[in-house]
């Protein structure tokens, strides 16, 4: 399942925030853990992706720098600075009680079982 | 795979420099021709700074070498990449957002900038378009109107041929006794060539009292000269004079009068004459003078202009002024009959018409100028035309020569003008309204006069120069009218002074004395006490050793007992509004213009600062 558009415009860059909380990481390695972790549902390719990482920058809520490594590639690796910090504490409560919200209203959670049906 | 992943910080090395080409970062990842073609593709796509490319470029390298070490097929990695147009414009919209403060701020602002400029250009050419395509609607012939009033005359009875065959002479005399005239007496330097000029043309004198005792001027006006007119002082001059291209229907601005300008010089001859003649004891000759000097004063008058009014009141300001003088001069030259047909004169209709103000030939001029300037939608309503433009723009510069000049500039500045300058009802409307107020003004005696709600009016509509740009076509022809009837008010005050002094003559010849009050002048030497147009009462008069004092309050409207200015009599009849009285009575130079009476006899010449 892929969201739509809107949707990925918003949880995408609090999920890349959240991803870069852990450890830094590069674009790559990115696209690869949004795919896998959240099983496809929040798969970007490079065209949605570097966008997104070029933004978080420009807002001050990543940073980037280029490294090279033991793969003898050099890559461009993202961590979150303070504002982006705070602003993963505070776009996760949103969340959570975005979450909350929708459950009470039967959008998520069990009693959503049949809906659309 | 899991190697790669781990963090930066336990493997970093080193911080490689960027390529500086978007080609050479891509090419330093060893990559596959349609993968680099891909990459170069969407990065040129982005139109970013060329620092900017090389590091996306490096970006996606990098990207793409991770794919293709982790397992991934070319062609798998080419398709998830999406479509490279749009990759591109996100990337260069968010790359944009990262550039440094100053310049998105001056990005911006140009952006503003230029889309206002695209604005104002497209509005300018919207405007100029609609400026262009107005024209005026010349309905109405005014000239040819005011010409139709004398048309039933024949120009055998008309006076204006007859001036035209003294103007010769007065083309070919010296200025030198204009600048002295009238008032050359025996013993001056000038009296001599005053005389034998005289003599010389003594038949150019009497054609113009033939032409003064004519009822009809007949003069048909227009942006020419009248042919004989111009073939008269070309055969002065010896040289050709002012031949113009008529017009079918000239605008009243460009009609031209000629006359005016003759009949001044006219008056000033035949009133010298007049004083050469009460010194050869011709009376009956400076009556003769004095009565064609009201015939000029009036013919003024039938021409119904603001400046011909002026004219003609200047002229009857100088027959009064120098009526008292010539009685000074010699009062035996004029016999009973003289002075009683003096005093007809003064008093006649004629003389009061010579000193009157047309406000409806001033609206008629106005009309004539709205419908050359604006379009005409039938219900008051116009817009500023191209040739109202130009129009505007020689008046302004008060030169006719301007019109028709300047295209160039006129496409530029025309539309911009037809913004400033007020519509057609706009100005119409006050234009009505300044006419009101100068009428209110004309039906106030002249110790009454306030002109503050009309100065008012001016004043609000040239306090800035964008205001006096909007109204310029009724700023322009307007403001003087109201001091014309105050010049005019105060031309009578010092007519009915000069009727006063031909009355006490008279008592004095009957009775041996003069009067110890004017009501015994009343009624059958004058038909009523004459008012002092300064306060509403009779003229002051007063005997002081047995000659008669006789004077106005004047102007300061304070009786100072005959006492004038110390600059002379006539600055006390000079009107002025109260707050240009109060201002100029706060300074010495004012006090002794304005501060005194306004003395008609004794004869006081004017003294110098």
């Amino acid at each position: 399942m892929r969201l739509e558009r809107e949707l990925m415009r918003g949880a995408g860059p609090v999920a890349v925030l959240r991803l870069l909380s852990v450890r830094s990481m590069y674009g790559y390695e990115l696209v690869d853990a949004l795919a896998r972790r959240t099983e496809g549902v929040l798969a970007m390719g490079q065209s949605t992706l570097y966008p997104l990482l070029y933004n978080l920058e420009a807002k001050g809520l990543i940073q980037g720098e280029w490294r090279e490594g033991e793969a003898a590639r050099p890559r461009k690796y993202y961590s979150l600075t303070g504002s982006g910090k705070r602003r993963l504490e505070s776009d996760s409560k949103q969340w959570a009680a975005l979450a909350q919200a929708m459950t009470a209203l039967g959008v998520i959670g069990p009693e959503a079982e049949g809906v659309g049906a | 795979m899991r190697r790669d992943h781990e963090s930066p910080r336990a493997t970093a090395v080193s911080v490689p420099a960027a390529p500086r080409r978007e080609e050479d970062a891509a090419a330093s990842f060893g990559l596959p021709g349609p993968i680099s073609d891909l990459i170069n593709r969407t990065v040129r796509s982005t139109r970013l700074w060329r620092s900017e490319r090389a590091e996306v470029a490096r970006e996606l390298g990098s990207h793409f070498a991770e794919g293709l070490a982790a397992g991934r097929s070319e062609r798998d990695l080419i398709e998830s990449f999406g479509d490279a147009g749009a990759a591109a414009r996100l990337i260069r919209r968010a790359v944009k957002r990262r550039r440094p403060l100053v310049w998105r701020a001056a990005a911006k602002t140009a952006k503003g900038a230029g889309f206002a400029t695209l604005g104002l250009v497209v509005l300018f050419v919207v405007l100029a378009v609609r400026f262009s395509m107005g024209t005026p609607t010349v309905s109405r012939n005014v000239t040819a109107e005011l010409n139709a009033r004398h048309a039933h005359v024949p120009m055998s009875e008309r006076a204006w041929p007859v001036y035209i065959r003294a103007v010769p002479a007065f083309t070919r005399e010296s200025d030198v006794f204009r600048s002295e005239w009238p008032g050359v007496r025996p013993g001056d330097d000038a009296w001599g060539a005053t005389v034998a000029w005289l003599r010389d043309n003594a038949g150019a004198l009497e054609i113009i009292r033939d032409a003064a005792s004519r009822p009809t001027l007949g003069v048909d006006i227009g942006n020419t000269y009248d042919p004989d007119y111009a073939a008269a002082k070309a055969e002065a001059m010896g040289e050709a004079f002012g031949p113009l291209e008529p017009s079918a229907n000239p605008m009243l601005l460009e009609v031209l009068l000629p006359q005016l300008g003759e009949f001044r010089a006219f008056a000033v001859a035949l009133m010298q004459d007049a004083y050469v003649a009460v010194h050869e004891g011709d009376g009956d000759r400076a009556v003769a003078n004095l009565v064609a000097i009201s015939g000029l004063a009036s013919h003024s008058q039938q021409q119904p202009f603001l400046i011909s009014a002026l004219v003609g009141i200047a002229i009857t300001a100088m027959q009064s002024e120098h009526v008292v003088r010539l009685l000074r001069e010699r009062p035996g030259a004029f016999s009973d009959a003289n002075l009683r047909e003096l005093a007809h004169l003064l008093g006649s209709p004629r003389t009061d018409d010579a000193m009157r103000i047309d406000f409806a030939a001033e609206r008629a001029y106005f009309e004539d100028f709205v419908q050359r300037v604006y379009t005409d939608d039938g219900r008051g309503g116009g817009r500023l035309t191209p040739e109202g433009f130009r129009l505007l723009r020689a008046l302004d510069s008060l030169s006719m020569d301007a019109v028709g000049t300047h295209r160039m500039t006129d496409s530029i500045v025309g539309p911009l003008a037809a913004i400033v300058v007020g519509n057609r009802r706009e100005i119409t409307s006050m234009h009505t309204r300044l006419m009101s107020e100068a009428q209110a003004i004309a039906a106030q005696p002249l110790w009454r006069l306030d002109t503050s709600r009309f100065d008012a009016i001016v004043d609000g509509i040239t306090a800035t120069p964008i205001l006096t740009a909007r109204y310029l076509p009724v700023v322009a022809i307007v403001p003087v009218v109201p001091r014309s009837y105050a010049s005019a008010e105060t031309v009578r005050c010092r007519r009915d002074a000069a009727l006063v002094v031909i009355a006490l003559e008279l008592h004095r010849r009957r009775h041996g004395d003069y009067p110890a009050s004017l009501d015994e002048l009343v009624p059958v030497l004058l038909p009523s006490l004459p008012i002092d147009r300064f306060d509403g009462n009779p003229l002051r008069y007063a005997l002081r050793d047995g000659r008669p004092l006789l004077y106005s309050i004047g102007v300061d409207g304070l009786d100072d007992g005959g006492v004038p200015p110390k600059q002379g009599p006539n600055g006390a009849g000079q009107w002025r509004s109260p707050a240009e009285l109060a201002a100029s009575l706060a300074t010495p130079i004012g006090r002794d213009r304005h501060r005194g009476d306004w003395v008609f006899w004794p004869v006081m010449e004017p003294r110098e600062e």
